[in-house]
């Protein structure tokens, strides 16, 4: 499980336009499905926050550079409307679509499909659905069928434009060449043929190609004992009633009749002609025809009762499509009896409204809706089919945006007052009252480019989050910032140690060159070839001492060279005693002199 | 803060369908740096090495740019002696609609295709100018004798 990231990768690789419509919904900034859509003059679409927070940096499209400011954002009504049908309906459509094009042999036959992708999937399969299933399954797989098939033919003509690269790669990438583009061409056509050939063997190799996004999905129910017939659908699939309602609810959009046809249609020549084929039960081995897997284990095999005739069932299921159909054209435009549980769950899930797309045919014109507001929806009063699902709100003005403010021509006093008329708290200094006050207007205008706007509230909320995590930012940057105190006074003591050191080198030079310059001749040559590194890292005096303990602390480094820096020293330090006692002695001094110079080279030689 | 969504979905995208050349993966402690690996790309220079680099997401990102480093040893005179890439969308030309792959791709690119009218390493770039072949020897060289593991 991954805390709802989804992507459009998640989708099969055969249904390339689902992926290239996923990833037209989503935020260039975010990545994420639109939230709020709105559009630049150079039409291009973003999140309304993400592009507000873009612009309060810098005043071009993220996307094609083109020169922008806040003032030509403009909200994209349908786009946001699609963007929020799609995520409401993503997970339920992936997951359907997973156990169509990947099915599993089975490994635990018990049902109750379970989804992991998103939240939104909290839908209550054991509520009122369940006593649904009956009638709503069989259009539910021809939904699913049909759906398809139109996804096979709109991907065979779509594999071939193929212009839109997800990556935004821009003018200067264009040399490196997108293997995404490559990759998208020579697989869309394969995988028609083959699922189309119903040969599994393929599909399933492809499926571990291709992304761990079939392993996510990987349906827990898809009772199919031998994956031979993958064309062939189950008509009792665990998660049936569900798809058929998010189907439904998907072509519902235009033409409910229209689309119903095609369902019966493509019914008839899917379901196997020739009679099912019989699978034995994993659990009582009892032979039963392969669509009806699920409902014996289900319904019988589990419960321990007595499976009824199944070709009785089966003839009847083929024959009575049109009156089902019948049922469900006559709800015509509202399809509101078939939906109302993921109505209600979803609604329950925090949005309301949630039901908007499944209403689209009512008279309501895209234009007006735009200025109506969202009401959360009873289904009880679900028995006038036409009344229209949100209510008019008569010259309901566009909420006015909060304008952008100078923070820099504002005193303190100012300031606060601009926060308190927006009821946000005034504690904080300048510097804090402006971010919140900046914060706050990004996420209020955003909102008020929602077709879902939330209330103030929540806005509130949001800010008391931000709040807290301004607060701990400051934490996490203060201790950063004496961390980096810390290490800057180190680094000044290593340098001062350093410096200190350079001098006593300087000193200790000094003081060599001193005795050196006395009068012998034979003596200093030995020691300059011998000796000058060793004079170089020398220390005499208290003080260098003290530095010399001061780097071997700080630097290990350091420490190396602290280290013969002391047997120089006892070296060095031997051989200015001689030198000076011979400097007394001006007789013997050649004699010294060369039996000191010995060991010189056999320490440099270590 | 929490790590954004964002950066979550580029990590495993860069895992599941890494782009060809290219390997990045994050810090399981901190989960913002990055090691990378570029591939030298064919018929330049720097075929046959093995580039490491780190990247870092500020906190802004993806309001502001990714910080990217060589850390091999390179030869380009777009790119400097501590690893520094002179590469605009780095900069001034960053946009919140790239992300880390198309960062690392236009690395890629930028090694297929040295620019020493914009240079970083002046000194490589000048190489670059007055006599071409010996520069890419060098950088060949270069690449044989750091870049290869």
């Amino acid at each position: 499980m991954n805390g709802g990231i989804t992507d459009p990768s998640d989708w099969p690789i055969e249904f390339k336009s689902l992926r290239e419509i996923d990833s037209h919904l989503r935020c260039p900034i975010c990545k994420e499905l639109l939230r709020a859509a709105v559009v630049l003059q150079c039409s291009h679409n973003f999140c309304s926050e993400c592009i507000r927070r873009h612009l309060d940096k810098e005043s071009s499209c993220p996307a094609c550079r083109v020169a922008t400011s806040t003032s030509q954002i403009r909200r994209n009504v349908a786009l946001d409307e699609i963007a929020n049908n799609f995520g409401d309906c993503r997970s339920l459509l992936l997951s359907t679509l997973m156990e169509v094009v990947r099915p599993k042999p089975v490994a635990k036959p018990v049902s109750a499909p379970r989804f992991v992708k998103e939240e939104s999937m909290d839908i209550d399969y054991d509520s009122p659905q369940q006593k649904r299933r009956r009638t709503s399954t069989r259009i539910t797989n021809r939904t699913v069928n049909s759906s398809q098939d139109h996804a096979d033919i709109a991907m065979s003509q779509v594999s071939l434009d193929d212009d839109k690269d997800e990556d935004f790669a821009l003018s200067h990438h264009d040399s490196s060449p997108s293997r995404h583009k490559g990759k998208n061409v020579s697989r869309s056509t394969g995988p028609v043929l083959r699922s189309r050939s119903g040969r599994t063997e393929q599909t399933l190799s492809q499926s571990s190609q291709s992304s761990q996004a079939d392993e996510r999905y990987e349906p827990s129910i898809s009772a199919k004992q031998e994956p031979t017939s993958d064309t062939v659908f189950d008509p009792f699939h665990g998660s049936a009633p569900a798809s058929a309602q998010v189907l439904a609810s998907l072509s519902s959009s235009t033409d409910i009749t229209n689309s119903t046809t095609t369902m019966t249609v493509t019914s008839t020549a899917s379901v196997p002609v020739t009679g099912p084929k019989l699978v034995a039960c994993p659990i009582c081995e009892k032979g039963i025809p392969e669509p009806y897997t699920n409902t014996h284990l289900d319904k019988f095999c589990l419960a321990g009762r007595t499976d009824p005739d199944y070709t009785l069932l089966y003839s009847l299921i083929i024959k009575q499509p049109a009156s089902v159909i019948a049922l469900y054209t006559k709800q015509g435009t509202s399809t509101r009896d078939v939906v109302p549980d993921t109505n209600s769950s979803l609604t329950k899930s925090g949005t309301p409204g949630r039901s908007v797309g499944f209403n689209s045919s009512n008279p309501a014109s895209p234009a007006r809706r735009s200025t109506m507001q969202w009401q959360p929806q009873s289904s009880s009063n679900g028995t006038v089919p036409k009344q229209p699902m949100f209510t008019p709100k008569s010259a309901a003005p566009e909420p006015t945006r909060i304008p952008k403010l100078t923070y820099s021509l504002l005193n303190d006093k100012q300031l606060r007052k601009k926060l308190q008329e927006l009821g946000l708290p005034t504690n904080g200094d300048k510097t804090l009252m402006a971010k919140r006050h900046a914060e706050y207007t990004t996420i209020f205008n955003a909102n008020c480019d929602s077709t879902r706007p939330k209330p103030v509230s929540e806005l509130m909320k949001a800010m008391q989050v931000w709040e807290r995590a301004y607060e701990k930012d400051l934490e996490v940057k203060e201790s950063q910032r004496r961390i980096l105190e810390q290490q800057q006074q180190t680094q000044r003591q290593i340098h001062a140690a350093k410096e200190a050191k350079r001098q006593a080198k300087k000193d200790a030079a000094d003081a060599a060159a001193a005795t050196i310059d006395s009068p012998e001749a034979t003596p200093p040559s030995s020691q300059s070839s011998n000796g000058r590194s060793s004079s170089s890292t020398f220390v005499p005096n208290q003080a260098n001492n003290n530095a010399v303990n001061v780097a071997i602390a700080s630097a290990s480094a350091f420490a190396h060279a602290a280290k013969y820096a002391d047997e120089y020293a006892e070296l060095i330090a031997e051989v200015r005693s001689r030198l000076q006692a011979n400097k007394e002695k001006a007789l013997a001094e050649n004699n010294t002199t060369t039996t000191t110079a010995e060991p010189a080279p056999s320490t440099s030689s270590q | 803060m929490a790590l954004p969504k964002r950066i979550i979905k580029e990590t495993e995208r860069l895992l599941a369908d890494p782009a060809p050349g290219i390997s990045a993966t994050s810090h399981e402690d901190n989960l913002r740096y990055f090691d990378v690996v570029i591939a030298g790309p064919n018929q330049s220079p720097f075929q046959g090495g093995i580039f490491k680099l780190e990247l870092f997401l500020p906190e802004e990102y993806p309001m502001s740019p990714p910080k990217v480093r060589f850390l091999t040893k390179i030869y380009h005179p777009n790119i400097d002696k501590l690893g520094r890439i002179c590469l605009d969308i780095l900069k001034d030309k960053w946009s919140p609609a790239l992300q880390i792959r198309t960062v690392l791709l236009s690395v890629q690119a930028l090694l297929s295709s040295p620019n020493p009218d914009d240079p970083l390493a002046n000194d490589v770039a000048q190489h670059w100018k007055e006599n071409e072949n010996a520069a890419i020897q060098t950088a060949q060289e270069w690449t044989r004798k750091y870049a290869t593991a």
